[in-house]
């Protein structure tokens, strides 16, 4: 193949054809993105990259706007000849109507005649209008292979023409090879479908669309495991999480449990920015009011009986009370501990890894002091608010604006805690909040079993709900 | 800095540089060091290398890896634990060199004996290779049980692994400080989780026990060159026949290589039985060589062969040795080390104006200042605009001459003809807009060309701000969409006081007015009565009331309340009924008409909470005040024209109903306030919603909404007592005013 695959991306002013460029490059910084008219000015284009190489090109171009008068123009610099479309394009793109009332069509017509294929964008709440059926009528012109692009079909929009109006009138204007392509509210395999669609139109390029499509997949599946890992991480590190502080203190007790909470909340952080850099969603680009972290849900205290509520966790037993604020006071005996993690089938790594530690909460116990932790209401919390971040940013589009959303799903309710978080309970030199300690070789291979163990549960309920909807 | 500077200069890309090992060690040790921080290293330079290489994620991050500056240290640390790791295998090495001398004095036995020192062959045998057998095979359990599991976690126990926990331990104390700690960490990551520990812990567990038996040879060697030793066998219960069979059995091997053992002739007279002397020299030479045998080969040989083999399976798992790159650590520097040349050349490079403003009109009328005709009706005409249920409006003394909805050319060309080439000119021509569609250059054109061809001055309504609302758009994106719709009919020539903003599906008669209004109709505003500080003063009484009741307020007293503030303005009752929608109310209660007055209170609900700013929609209190307050409103509304005591009326039922209707699809979850002062804030917060709506009655949508929007903080304080509702009315009252005051003008 001499060149990569030529990708034009047109449509009317302010139906998201630079939102469908970020989304597929996904690049929240392409472009300049606004509900305004008119904001892409200039071609731009960049490369789709499938294992690293260049699989297609992609161009942006400015809104057609006055296709009606264009249609006009063309058929008058037609006359009666029966000249071809696409020459009288070529005429119209050297006259000097291309330069002034018409340069913004001008330079997307420009732009298709060197493309292999054209990605119409629809913006499918409109109705069907005179001037769109002109706009395809310009672009039948340039013979090339058009796909319509049918955005913000996302369920939840009020719709004009709708899909199935959008569809018709497509088929009327001999289009039925159609896309339907949210780029704010990613449908699952909406992307494969495009590429899909786009391959049938062009056989002489189908394995570069193979390559991308396949990358794309990977790709999904990658992020998913690396997320997960994320979140098994940041179970273990907070679950394994003790102190130790004298019985009865209460001053101790207080500064103790606050330190605790503040450790949860900046590891919860860092997990949430891991992800969002994982899917290349950039924390500077929104404000601080948009960050969803510090509001609504998100900035719900972590430890609230509310916040609990709300994902539908009941804070264990009678101890539900506020009062008890998602803590509770772990009194378990050191050599219950060990019992119970044998009892457990704990490997032998872990025992070994954890003798020590077990030995000094023993000690502490019998000096009369209690141990705190995050409570199991918690670490279900903290596991379904990552759950639920992972699954809305593999459903958010790169041109998505509005911060990230997320709905309470009542999958996660799970009776009992997975096993590996259950030994790392018993575990905690396991935890790297506050002051951590390299762990010994077999300490760490065991934490490393856990974290994986772990992670392919939560990568379970990451693709159940994936594909559930 | 500097490092990094002088790594940057070296050609090449490290993969090729040294040992691949090594490097993948040292992005693990970084990855380690990262984690640990909890602050991602973020280095443009390194980075910048790593985009520059070609391969996969892997290459990139060892790229990366090796040109932090960080990394001269970290490779220092690994060097260290590589040493001392080596000198402490040194040491056992020695240590169990000296073991197996030790052992074989031990089993021979250091009397000094004229007659030469009697020793028992098997108990000497079973000293020297016993536990090294029994060691062998526990080694060859392990290895192949987790072979078999997948999980290279076995010789636990094994003396490589207590070797290399020594030298780890020794590491963190020699030096300590976070990048030896990452460096431990990382080695032992590695060398916990990789087959490459299974074949270092093993090559090193083989090492040794072969140093303690060249130890134990040597000794051996030693102690038989210098003295002179009687090899016995002894035994309660067995017969002779046994040990000569065990003896061959025991010699099968050593005699294929070479060495002497001991005939049946032989084993039979070296049965111990008290007395010493009786073997010759040919038959001690013969059990000294099968001694010396069964340790080569039993001892010695299998930990040589097992030495070597560990050695080079550990090479080749070094070579395999690959990072996990979905591990979140590496997995998130895909996309910076990754070169996305964000920009492909366009050819594109003709220029043009990008911003073609002015709208060059087509020809099909004459140029110039448009003729002069005789006044005719006034004309409305749609752009593009979803056909509202009434249209032409009914403007009260105003008949608009209807040129329809354009969508396409022809409408377009035969608008055109309609308003150019007639004998008179419309009064007016009114042209209705929607907001939802975006504003284009297409229609600006149409409206420059139609206002070409008029003397007189055009004017432009701009309808469907609530659907535009309604697709989520918050308030500030909807003043920008009107903003530009505005620009825009500027620019095709419209006068900017000629543009107003009107939801024609929304119809108020005070709009209906405006609309008369720019036909040159009267054109008096109607004259606003403020209202607002009787309504909220009525509210603060009621509240009160319901706190000191200290019960809950019963819904009669929440629809007391509502048609107390909607007597307030009676006198305009007629526009702000139909502004909720409920222009039909007359008949419902005298006609017992209970579905169609639910039927009403539902569009009412619906009504109002679409009146609120998306940000309010989204906060389940305000939803349930404006779902509440819309019902409630349209039962003050036919209470206002059939007054009959509230306690009969028979719809409450249809309240619930309602303001569930709102509720449910929106799918929160639905609970009821818990406490009697949650009912008074959500009776309270409904009621001051029904006021301002009805003190903003008349105005465009778009302005109420954005009021409301201004006024209606997004933290409120706490209601609990009369007090609170007093503070909370008059902080309302006052950011009302400044709304009103900025938004109306």
């Amino acid at each position: 193949m001499s060149h990569p695959l030529r990708i034009a991306v047109v449509g009317h002013t302010n139906t998201g054809k630079t939102s469908l460029m970020r989304t597929l490059l996904r690049d929240t910084e392409f472009g300049e993105v606004s509900d305004r008219p008119a904001v892409t000015r200039e071609v731009e284009g960049a490369p789709l990259l499938a294992q690293g190489r260049v699989a297609a090109e992609l161009y942006d171009t400015p809104g057609l706007e006055d296709s009606i008068a264009l249609l006009d123009h063309l058929e008058k610099l037609r006359g009666d000849r029966r000249t071809e479309g696409v020459d009288v394009i070529d005429q119209f793109l050297k006259s000097p109507a291309a330069e002034g009332h018409f340069s913004q069509e001008a330079k997307a017509l420009r732009q298709v005649l060197q493309s292999d294929v054209a990605l119409y964008v629809i913006d499918a709440r409109d109705r069907v209008l005179g001037k769109h059926r002109d706009e395809l009528t310009v672009l039948a012109m340039c013979a090339r292979p058009v796909v319509p692009v049918l955005n913000f079909t996302a369920p939840g929009n009020v719709m004009g023409a709708g899909v199935a109006g959008w569809r018709e009138q497509l088929a009327r204007c001999g289009l039925h090879a159609v896309a339907e392509f949210d780029t704010v509210v990613l449908a699952d395999q909406g992307e494969q479908r495009l590429f899909e669609t786009m391959r049938t139109l062009l056989p002489g390029h189908r394995q570069a669309i193979d390559a991308l499509i396949e990358d794309r997949q990977q790709q999904r599946d990658r992020l998913i495991t690396a997320a997960s890992n994320a979140i098994a991480d940041l179970l273990l590190d907070a679950s394994a999480y003790c102190v130790s502080v004298p019985h009865g203190d209460t001053a101790q007790m207080r500064e103790a449990t606050d330190n605790l909470k503040s450790l949860v909340r900046g590891r919860e952080q860092q997990c949430v920015e891991q992800l969002l850099e994982l899917f290349r969603f950039h924390r500077d680009e929104y404000t601080a009011d948009d960050l969803p972290l510090t509001d609504g849900q998100w900035g719900l205290d972590l430890f609230s009986p509310a916040a609990l509520k709300q994902f539908g966790i009941r804070a264990g037993g009678g101890a539900a009370a506020g009062a008890v604020a998602g803590l509770a006071v772990d009194a378990m005996v050191g050599g219950l501990a060990l019992g119970t993690a044998t009892a457990a089938g704990a490997a032998i790594g872990a025992l070994l890894g954890t003798g020590r530690t077990h030995g000094r909460r023993l000690l502490d116990r019998l000096k009369g002091r209690t141990e705190l932790r995050c409570d199991d209401a918690t670490i279900r919390l903290l596991e379904a608010r990552q759950v639920a971040l992972t699954r809305a940013l593999l459903r958010r589009g790169h041109a998505a604006q509005q911060p990230v959303e997320v709905k309470q799903d009542s999958s996660l309710r799970r009776s009992r805690l997975p096993e590996a978080i259950q030994q790392a309970r018993l575990t905690p030199s396991w935890s790297r909040l506050g002051e951590s300690v390299a762990l010994s070789g077999l300490a760490e291979a065991a934490r490393e079993r856990a974290q994986s163990s772990l992670a392919e549960t939560i990568q379970q309920s990451i693709k159940q709900s994936g594909t559930g909807q | 800095m500097d490092d990094g500077r002088d790594q940057r200069t070296t050609p090449g890309h490290v993969a090729q540089q040294g040992d691949l090992f090594e490097a993948r060690m040292l992005a693990e040790a970084i990855r380690a060091l990262e984690r640990d921080g909890a602050e991602a290293i973020h280095d443009e330079s390194a980075e910048l290398a790593a985009r520059a290489i070609t391969g996969d994620l892997e290459s990139r991050i060892i790229e990366r890896a090796a040109r932090l500056p960080v990394a001269a240290q970290l490779r220092a640390a690994l060097r260290q634990i590589n040493t001392v790791t080596g000198w402490v295998i040194v040491g056992a090495g020695i240590l169990a060199l000296f073991a197996g001398a030790g052992t074989a004095f031990a089993a021979l036995g250091r009397g000094v004996g004229g007659e030469g020192v009697v020793v028992n062959f098997y108990v000497a045998i079973g000293a020297v290779l016993g536990v090294q057998t029994l060691m062998l095979a526990a080694w060859f359990v392990l290895v192949v049980a987790s072979s078999m599991r997948q999980r290279p976690t076995e010789g636990l126990l094994s003396l490589g692994r207590a070797a290399v926990a020594a030298a780890q331990w020794l590491t963190s104390r020699i030096q300590r400080g976070r990048i030896t700690r990452a460096a431990v960490h990382a080695w032992s990551y590695i060398h916990a989780t990789g087959l490459i520990g299974r074949w270092t812990f093993s090559s090193i567990t083989h090492g040794l026990w072969l140093s303690f038996n060249i130890g134990c040879l040597g000794a051996i060697m030693l102690l038989l060159s210098t003295r002179h030793y009687q090899f016995v066998w002894e035994t309660t219960i067995l017969e002779d026949r046994h040990y000569v069979r065990l003896t061959h059995g025991l010699s099968y091997l050593p005699s294929f290589v070479g060495f002497d053992s001991p005939d049946d002739e032989q084993i039979a007279r070296s049965r111990w039985t008290g007395r010493t002397g009786t073997l010759d020299d040919e038959s001690r030479r013969a059990w000294s060589s099968l001694l010396v045998g069964s340790i080569v080969l039993y001892g010695f040989a299998p930990r040589i062969l097992l030495f070597g083999w560990s050695l080079s399976r550990r090479r080749t798992a070094a070579n395999r040795f690959a990072l996990d790159t979905r591990l979140p650590g590496y997995a998130r520097l895909e996309s910076r080390l990754f070169d996305t040349p964000t920009r492909c050349e366009t050819s594109d490079d003709v220029g043009g104006p990008s911003n073609p403003a002015a709208f060059a009109i087509s020809a099909g009328h004459p140029s110039g200042t448009p003729r002069i005709r005789p006044a005719g009706p006034p004309a409305m005409v749609g752009i593009e605009i979803a056909r509202p249920a009434v249209w032409p409006p009914r403007t009260p003394h105003v008949v608009w001459d209807d040129l329809g909805v354009v969508e396409s050319r022809d409408d377009r060309r035969s608008v055109l003809a309609a308003i150019g080439e007639s004998a008179t000119e419309p009064a007016v021509v009114l042209m209705v807009c929607d907001l939802a569609t975006t504003p284009d250059r297409g229609i600006g054109r149409f409206i420059a060309e139609i206002v070409a061809r008029l003397a007189r001055p055009a004017a432009v309504i701009l309808t469907g701000g609530q659907s535009l609302r309604s697709r989520g758009m918050d308030t500030a994106g909807v003043a920008s969409r009107v903003a530009d719709w505005i620009r825009l009919c500027i620019e095709a020539g419209v006068a900017q006081d000629r543009i107003i903003e009107l939801d024609l599906d929304h119809i108020t008669a005070a709009g209906l007015q405006r609309i008369a209004s720019l036909a040159g109709e009267n054109s008096r505003t109607p004259e606003q009565v403020r209202h607002i500080e009787e309504a909220f003063e009525l509210i603060r009484t009621h509240a009160k009331r319901w706190f000191d009741q200290g019960a809950a307020p019963t819904t009669d007293a929440q629809a007391e309340l509502h048609r107390a503030i909607a007597t307030l303005y009676q006198s305009s009752s007629e526009s702000w009924r139909e502004s909720l929608g409920f222009r039909h109310v007359q008949n419902l209660i005298e006609g017992n008409n209970i579905g169609r007055l639910t039927e009403q209170m539902r569009s009412g609900a619906t009504r109002m909470t679409e009146l609120l700013p998306m940000r309010l929609r989204k906060s389940p209190k305000w939803l349930a005040a404006g779902a509440l307050s819309g019902a409630l409103g349209c039962v003050a509304a036919s209470l206002l024209i059939s007054p009959v005591a509230i306690a009969a009326l028979p719809a409450w039922a249809g309240i619930a109903a309602a303001v569930a209707a709102i509720w449910q699809p929106i799918g929160h979850e639905k609970k009821a306030p818990n406490t009697a002062g949650d009912n008074v804030a959500a009776a309270v917060r409904a009621a001051v919603l029904f006021a301002m709506v009805l003190e903003l009655q008349g105005h465009a949508e778009a302005d109420i909404t954005r009021i409301l929007d201004a006024t209606i903080p997004d933290h409120e304080q706490a209601i609990r007592d009369a007090t609170e509702v007093k503070n909370w009315l008059d902080s309302l009252r006052h950011r009302f005013n400044i709304a009103v005051a900025e938004t109306l003008q």
